[in-house]
């Protein structure tokens, strides 16, 4: 079987292939990377190739992972995004659409449990904790491992190498997702 | 070799890249990511969690090749028993099939999906469970649109939900000349 060759990719002159940008309004990047991070399908895959005999907590991990991969795409967009134009605007309109995005989610908790959950302040409280361990982790640090242990106590499970690495793991994914679809894309 | 080790398999459509992800042993579709999606190098990024498959099986070609011929003006019919719909409940599945018999080229609210099947307030849950469609393209939720026919949200964005009504009302006609 031949596949063909990425489209999007043209070649200018001999064989030298030139990546096209995307033009893209800031409401749809926004749309599209709101979608990758309430995704849970790629983190339900994950989570299904833990091993069964770790004594791995799945739901809270589950719960927790949710709120990771907002928080690294919500990080990554003003990281990758540093210096550009458009970076204040993308993130103020992703920010507004994981608040309405978790106001469903609280009122879903509301009709299910019977009990007020503010999702969002949720999602405030640990980024804070998150950026906090970055700020521990200096300048020299690999952020995704500091997160990965801050992510183990989150689960209440630190002592779990897996949870950490999975923490760990999401989150550098989920950067590597926004970085790669933020050099993909001309925001106008 | 892990019964559960999932793969990908990446490639091209007239549209951009396409990753399915599956489970070879028996063959089971797990998600599709569309074009310009950013799951796609989460996936492709995941080290042993997901292996790249480079000698595509049958299965996956034809699954590929259906979804190519999609994007150059053909409808799919859906190949219910390769999806792996296990960890959805039962309504879930009802929005996704009432979702599937909306015909090729035509478009529904969320409002009408939900009525359908038998949950006439349930518009949001009608919304959230699209949004989570793992098989788009193959289960075309991109053919639910809002009541004010405003796009709605979707995975691939808005645009390639536009591009993608647009390219079946292009096409419609073929099918249209079948049925008579």
């Amino acid at each position: 079987m031949i596949w063909f060759k990425i489209s999007g990719w043209t070649h200018t002159g001999g064989n030298v292939a030139v990546s096209q940008k995307r033009p893209i309004s800031i409401q749809d990047a926004s749309e599209q990377l709101v979608s990758f991070a309430i995704d849970r399908e790629d983190l339900k895959l994950i989570i299904d190739s833990l091993p069964d005999d770790q004594g791995i907590n799945t739901i809270s991990l589950d719960y927790e992972l949710q709120i990771l991969k907002i928080i690294s795409v919500g990080w990554s967009i003003s990281v990758y995004m540093d210096g550009q134009q458009n970076k204040a605007e993308l993130a103020e309109t992703f920010w507004k659409s994981i608040h309405e995005f978790s106001k469903n989610i609280s009122e879903v908790s509301y009709l299910t449990i019977g009990k007020d959950i503010d999702y969002f302040q949720i999602i405030r409280d640990r980024l804070d904790f998150y950026v906090s361990s970055l700020n521990n982790a200096g300048k020299d640090g690999d952020p995704a491992a500091f997160i990965g242990g801050a992510f183990a106590g989150n689960c209440k499970d630190m002592d779990n190498p897996f949870v950490a690495i999975t923490g760990s793991r999401i989150f550098h994914l989920a950067a590597i997702g926004v970085k790669e679809y933020l050099a993909s894309i001309d925001v106008q | 070799m892990d019964i559960n080790q999932l793969f990908y398999h990446v490639f091209s459509s007239s549209f951009g890249e396409i990753v399915i992800v599956f489970k070879n042993d028996t063959f089971k579709l797990k998600t599709i990511y569309l074009p310009g999606s950013p799951s796609q190098a989460f996936i492709r990024s995941s080290g042993d969690k997901f292996l790249k498959d480079e000698k595509p099986s049958a299965d996956v070609q034809a699954t590929c090749q259906a979804i190519k011929k999609y994007f150059n003006g053909y409808a799919i019919d859906i190949p219910w028993k390769i999806l792996d719909l296990s960890t959805m409940t039962d309504t879930q599945k009802g929005v996704l099939r009432a979702t599937a018999d909306i015909p090729y080229g035509e478009v529904r609210s969320y409002r009408e999906i939900a009525i359908s099947v038998g949950r006439p307030k349930a518009c949001r849950f009608v919304g959230n469970t699209l949004a989570k469609n793992p098989f788009p393209v193959l289960i075309p939720c991109h053919r639910v649109i809002r009541s004010d026919h405003s796009f709605g949200q979707f995975g691939g964005g808005a645009e390639l939900k536009k591009k993608m009504i647009q390219l079946e009302k292009n096409h419609q006609n073929r099918y249209q000349r079948n049925l008579k």
